[in-house]
């Protein structure tokens, strides 16, 4: 994982890290990250965990500030098992479902992903059995569970400062023209920065908070 | 009106050229009966199933050709036949999953193909 990818994407690495270390699914000979490569009968069983889309929305208004985006980032995942009997097929695939439910969510912080990413809450899931190709007359007896998450969490977009704000100039007076020796003093406050002397100007870095005399 | 008969002047000598020998457990045709030898061709093709995603699981449709006049009862769902090696090509353990066709008329031309499932070894394991 790295910083370089996307939420989306370390949540989906992440999640297969820790799948991986669920006994149940031990004797899987190899996990899928995407649906690029078929599934072989030595792969089995097989299990991926794919990011299946990402949809965004917009966190607030759309046209104030930066891009802010709340995501919705639908994780997949397939299992994958051979058994001639129905039932013990269908047992299987549950078996490993709930195994991704329970040992995942039932974990404190579970939320909590590397590279600071940190899933807000679970919007929705589905799964769902199959049996074979859509004739029902393949060799093999596979089953296939279809499973997937979508989770929220946010995306902001901070634009690159490159005229950086160091200086304020302000000018302040009760008196126009102000003259310092006729005048009592004013002051500026600026934030962070204190109150400076404001004998016609006053310079510093921040924002101007108020002005008192 | 047909020229020929089509079972036993066409079908059947291709099954004397390239039929295999086949073992049938009939435990779902004729359950409790013993297995029984006969013969039927064996071909196969590609099938993937591929889900929604796009995930592709790589897989081959397996069927068997029987003439069913050879079988006094046509094998059934769940049935197991067993296909041993033969002429250089390998065999191994299956059940019947569907019957192409009826199995009173078959294809229409005296045979029935039988669609088979591979009887394997459950993964996970039990």
């Amino acid at each position: 994982m790295s910083t370089a990818n996307s939420y989306a994407m370390n949540i989906r690495n992440e999640m297969l890290s820790r799948i991986k270390t669920f006994p149940i699914f031990a004797d899987v000979p190899r996990f899928g990250k995407s649906p690029m490569l078929t599934v072989q009968s030595e792969h089995i069983p097989y299990l991926g965990v794919y990011l299946v889309e990402e949809q965004l929305s917009t966190d607030g208004d759309a046209n104030a500030g930066e891009p802010r985006f709340k995501s919705h980032a639908k994780i997949g995942f397939q299992y994958v098992v051979q058994n001639n009997d129905p039932d013990l097929a269908e047992d299987k695939l549950d078996l490993g479902y709930w195994a991704i439910m329970t040992n995942f969510f039932e974990v404190q912080r579970w939320d909590y992903f590397a590279n600071a990413v940190q899933i807000e809450g679970v919007e929705r899931g589905s799964r769902s059995h199959h049996y074979g190709n859509a004739g029902n007359d393949n060799r093999t007896p596979y089953a296939e569970l279809r499973a997937d998450l979508t989770f929220m969490q946010r995306e902001v977009f901070p634009p690159p400062v490159v005229d950086m704000l160091d200086s304020v100039h302000v000018t302040v007076a009760d008196h126009v023209p102000y003259d310092p020796l006729e005048n009592a003093p004013l002051y500026v406050i600026i934030d962070g920065l204190g109150i400076f002397s404001a004998t016609g100007i006053a310079a510093g870095i921040g924002t101007a908070k108020g002005i008192g005399q | 009106m047909a020229q020929f008969n089509i079972p036993d002047e066409v079908n059947r000598p291709n099954y004397d050229t390239w039929a295999r020998p086949i073992t049938v457990t009939p435990i779902a045709s004729q359950r409790g009966a013993p297995a029984y030898s006969s013969r039927g061709i064996l071909d196969t093709a590609e099938t993937d199933i591929v889900s929604p995603d796009g995930a592709i699981i790589s897989d081959s449709k397996l069927v068997l050709d029987i003439m069913i006049d050879e079988f006094p009862t046509p094998p059934k769902q769940r049935d197991i036949i067993n296909i041993p090696a033969h002429m250089g090509v390998a065999g191994g353990t299956f059940e019947v999953a569907d019957l192409i066709g009826d199995s009173t008329t078959g294809n229409a031309g005296g045979e029935l193909t039988l669609v088979l499932r591979e009887v394997i070894e459950p993964k996970p394991s039990p």
